[in-house]
């Protein structure tokens, strides 16, 4: 069964659509990566199932849901830039997240903080922008969700932290989950997708399984996206 | 959840407002005793009594503008920025968002209010200037003169200042959400709008109590005819000001605020519901 159904959606600036007819299924247990050059309409979607924008017309449904407050208490979502107030100590946002998130583990959430080195009196303010999106991540993975969003979850920090992200990212999903990833560093990510969805000006320019891409092809992801984007014209 | 929200919507305008208001009460209490220092009237006192009360009016003006602008920076941070992330990606009500913010704003306000009207009775009160006027026994004789009516007026006055709170409040979160229909530029439309709000909510106020007027004129009229001196304004109160603040003319205005209250709620309501645009 799938955790989201997408059909038929459309989301318009002015005259351009930045999404643009897109329908797809994502199954539970799976880990998506939705790639695409900039302005593809990859945050766009990301922001559309998490209920941050409203579709110009078509469907989102998750965990058979339409977009709201139930499906926002099983999406977790981590946004392409920290979105923390600099007043914030940890231990505010850790307070915070569990004031309002029932799936929250201040155990698991601890755990991560430690093994990151980030302690519980640290200062928003103070942190580098790495440590903020580290921070961020473990929020996020300290969640039992059923869906998580995770939008450029690698982009700001060091290839060691990308390793722990990524590990991090595969031993917090489990098979009623599935995780929905935005990136660049295609060649990190792609070993632990299941599934990839090339998206080019708003539309899906392929959907596939992995494996089947990689057994068709004989090609890994980062290449066959190159190539997909080169000879659309793309800059990546 | 809306409790929490509050919470937490308390807490970060406190990290800014809490100092500011505590200074301001330093700055009164400074000021007051500066001026009471005062043992002849020579130039130096003179100007130790006018910094005084010169650092006073600068310190409550400080206040009142910090206020306005934590109640407009919160809510537009919530509605049109990162922080937005965070509050619309929680599993709770749009209208307990919006409710929070606004008990919150609120709250800022009435305390600055009874801060700023404290301040000034610290700093009037039993001056050498007024000796004989400002002083308990002639607040004491203020309230022993009111009549039922003026207490009355009092009342209502109070009501009128709360409504009109309310929806200066929910004028600005209005703004602030048809705003942030646009992708860019969104500080000066919330400016354009709240003044747009203004033009408009002014004009069928006045319009409104033009037709009270003609309909009540006996409530309306002779409003402000007399001179009122400071020695006899309670009597004026009772007498002049007081029929009118209890006639029809307080309850058409408190009606046609709540009217523009639940219109612009239903607006901010309806944006934040159906039309989210977190850029």
């Amino acid at each position: 069964m799938p955790i989201l159904e997408i059909k038929n959606l459309i989301k318009k600036y002015h005259t351009k659509n930045v999404i643009d007819n897109i329908s797809l299924n994502v199954d539970s247990g799976k880990i998506v990566g939705l790639l695409g050059p900039n302005g593809s309409g990859k945050t766009t979607l990301i922001k559309l199932l998490a209920g941050l924008l409203t579709a110009t017309s078509g469907d989102i449904l998750i965990d058979n849901k339409e977009i709201g407050i139930e499906t926002k208490a099983i999406v977790s979502f981590l946004p392409d830039r920290p979105y923390f107030a600099n007043w914030m100590k940890v231990h505010d946002i850790l307070a915070f997240f569990a004031d309002f998130y029932r799936d929250f583990s201040m155990k698991k959430a601890m755990e991560m903080l430690k093994l990151l080195n980030i302690g519980v009196n640290d200062r928003i303010k103070t942190m580098s922008k790495g440590t903020k999106e580290k921070l961020n991540l473990v929020l996020v993975m300290s969640r039992a969700a059923r869906l998580y969003l995770l939008d450029e979850p690698i982009a700001g920090v060091d290839p060691a932290a990308r390793d722990y992200i990524l590990r991090t990212i595969i031993s917090n999903y489990s098979e009623d989950s599935s995780v929905i990833i935005t990136t660049h560093h295609i060649a990190d990510v792609e070993k632990i997708l299941d599934d990839v969805i090339f998206l080019n000006e708003g539309k899906i320019e392929l959907n596939s399984a992995v494996e089947d891409l990689r057994e068709e092809r004989g090609k890994s992801v980062d290449e066959i996206f190159r190539e997909t984007y080169i000879c659309l014209g793309g800059i990546i | 959840m809306l409790g929490r929200l509050f919470k937490y919507e308390l807490k970060a305008t406190s990290k800014v407002l809490v100092p500011i208001y505590i200074a301001f009460i330093a700055i009164t209490i400074i000021s007051r005793v500066s001026i009471d220092l005062q043992v002849d009237e020579g130039s130096l006192w003179s100007f130790i009594n006018g910094m005084g009360l010169f650092v006073f009016i600068i310190s409550a003006i400080t206040m009142f503008v910090a206020t306005a602008i934590v109640i407009i920076w919160r809510f537009y941070r919530n509605t049109s920025s990162d922080e937005g992330y965070l509050l619309f990606t929680l599993p709770v009500k749009v209208d307990y968002i919006i409710i929070s913010e606004f008990l919150c704003a609120f709250i800022w306000g009435f305390l600055m209010s009874v801060f700023t009207v404290l301040g000034i009775f610290l700093m009037i009160f039993n001056r050498n200037i007024d000796d004989n006027i400002i002083n308990f026994s002639y607040f004491g004789n203020i309230l022993s003169s009111l009549t039922a009516d003026g207490i009355k007026a009092i009342f209502y006055l109070f009501l009128d200042i709360l409504i009109s709170t309310f929806q200066e409040i929910m004028s600005i979160y209005c703004a602030i959400s048809l705003a942030s229909l646009f992708n860019k530029h969104r500080l000066i439309f919330s400016a354009t709008f709240y003044i747009g709000l203004l033009i408009v909510v002014n004009a069928f106020s006045i319009l409104i109590m033009n037709i009270v007027e003609k309909i009540f004129p006996s409530g309306v009229y002779n409003a402000y005819s007399e001179d009122i001196s400071f020695s006899d304004i309670v009597t004026s109160w009772n007498t002049d000001v007081a029929p009118i603040i209890n006639s029809v003319v307080s309850i058409v205005d408190w009606v046609f605020l709540l009217v523009v209250i639940s219109i612009e709620y239903i607006i901010i309501r309806k944006i934040l519901s159906k039309n989210l645009n977190i850029c």
